[in-house]
């Protein structure tokens, strides 16, 4: 299988992974259908825990008038 | 009216006129009208008429005061007694019948700390009596915000808490910052137009209002009432997180949110955790794993259902059912036929009796012959079938004779 790039927010990224749950949970799935679900369910774990453990919290300072 | 005075005894004027003189002098001079006194009351008398007759004191003066009955019924939060420091506004003026100054007080606020409490009582009456205090108007404060404004000093404690804690529970945030002098008198207008850049930036999807600990009078910027009405203004929730948590200022009660201290305050900004995102993350491994081991197991499940039916449909099945009734038949079959068989056999061995006593030989036995004509082997049962020179065979129960007749005669039938 080749790598595929994830491009998402973490926020689009969970609500797929909340989609790929909801389609796995229906039973009229192939079985081909889901292992390509799960494949891609677990991709996008692996970048949300990366995105969780890069993440780093940024200060900007509004400018005030004096 | 103008009132002529000279030094000369020939032009004396009245008494009253020259109390009049007085206070149209005092009347004239801006700095003796409306002007602030502070100092602390000496005397106390409040007539039955409903006047108050007083005097204020410092160290080394002291001055007449009086109040009419309803400038009086509008003073409250002080104690009006001997020994209370006050601040009083009013005009100096001349009492005519005494000659005596004395300042006509209209306003009469508390001095020192209970100044800086009752304003913080009056302030806090007045918004409440609007009804900004009213819990139907807090906003609930997003849980997992992407944008967290904070308007407090940049050189404060609070800031390194808010980002400390913010860091630690929620790194995936941004975090604006506006500065505000959180302590002074310039403090309240600053802490307003800070909050209103973070408003007008349009960023954080909440605000934190926050100071750390301090006195009260430290603390008195937030309870200001322009403050407080910016605050209670804002369109984006706004958490605030001033002083320790025994601490409680106005602010704190026109926020959407009051958290006791400035680490509180970024707690409640940040409800979600990111420890609470990882848990999330394993639950959802967790799930579509045991979503395809499910579905694995159901098709497997299937696959079991369906081969079963299908044996249950399959030829063989058939077949051996088939095979099965044949067996029944065969039984059945077999059953019967030993049956006639057995009939037969019953029968038949009621024949062997019957032929048995039939046999001819068990005739000859006894002594009869019989007689056969030949050569056609046909059996005599009458002389009258011969004549004489005919060769005959006579069949002896052991043995067999060969004859020629010789005569015939003729003999009655026996039977």
């Amino acid at each position: 299988m080749t790598e595929e790039k994830i491009e998402l927010s973490y926020e689009e990224a969970v609500k797929e992974l909340e989609s790929i749950v909801e389609a796995l949970e229906a039973d009229d799935l192939s079985l081909d259908k889901s292992l390509e679900l799960y494949k891609k369910g677990h991709a996008l774990i692996a970048y949300c825990a990366e995105t969780l453990n890069k993440a780093q919290l940024q200060v900007t300072q509004l400018p005030v008038e004096e | 009216m103008f009132i002529n005075t000279s030094n000369s005894i020939a032009s004396a004027i009245s008494v009253s006129d020259m109390v009049r003189l007085i206070s149209q002098l005092f009347a004239s001079e801006p700095s003796l009208n409306d002007v602030w006194v502070t100092g602390e009351i000496s005397s106390w008398v409040k007539a039955s008429s409903g006047h108050a007759y007083f005097s204020i004191k410092d160290d080394k003066s002291t001055i007449n005061c009086v109040m009419w009955r309803g400038s009086l019924a509008k003073v409250h939060g002080v104690n009006l007694a001997m020994g209370t420091q006050i601040n009083c506004r009013g005009s100096v003026e001349l009492y005519g019948a005494n000659g005596k100054m004395q300042l006509n007080v209209d306003t009469i606020m508390p001095a020192g700390e209970g100044a800086i409490y009752a304003e913080f009582l009056r302030v806090k009456a007045v918004l409440e009596e609007e009804g900004l205090f009213a819990q139907e108007r807090k906003r609930p404060i997003p849980a997992f915000p992407n944008n967290i404004g904070v308007v407090t000093s940049v050189s404060g404690a609070a800031l390194q808490d808010i980002i400390n804690t913010i860091s630690r529970r929620n790194p995936m945030a941004k975090l604006w910052l506006a500065h505000s002098l959180v302590q002074g008198t310039d403090a309240p207008a600053n802490l307003v137009s800070a909050l209103d850049i973070m408003i007008n930036s349009r960023l954080p999807e909440v605000i934190i209002v926050a100071r750390g600990g301090g006195s009260m009078e430290d603390l008195s910027a937030f309870n200001d009432e322009g403050v407080a009405r910016a605050i209670a203004a804002s369109p984006i929730p706004v958490i605030t997180g001033v002083g320790h948590e025994t601490d409680t200022t106005i602010v704190d009660f026109v926020s959407d949110l009051r958290a006791p201290t400035p680490t509180a305050a970024a707690e409640r900004a940040t409800t979600i955790t990111i420890d609470d995102l990882i848990s999330n993350l394993e639950y959802y491994n967790q799930t579509i794993q045991s979503k395809l081991v499910g579905s694995i197991v159901d098709k497997k499940n299937r696959l079991a259902t369906i081969s079963q039916h299908l044996r249950l449909l399959s030829p063989n099945r058939k077949l051996n059912n088939e095979i099965q009734r044949l067996d029944i038949l065969a039984g059945a079959l077999e059953k019967t036929t030993q049956l006639k068989l057995d009939q037969k056999k019953l029968a038949l061995s009621g024949f062997e009796k019957q032929l048995a006593a039939l046999n001819p030989t068990a005739v000859l036995k006894r002594g009869y012959a019989i007689v056969q004509k030949k050569p056609s082997g046909v059996v005599l049962k009458e002389a009258e079938s011969t004549r004489a020179g005919d060769m005959l065979d006579v069949m002896l129960y052991r043995g067999k004779l060969e004859v020629r007749v010789e005569n015939l005669e003729q003999e009655p039938l026996h039977d």
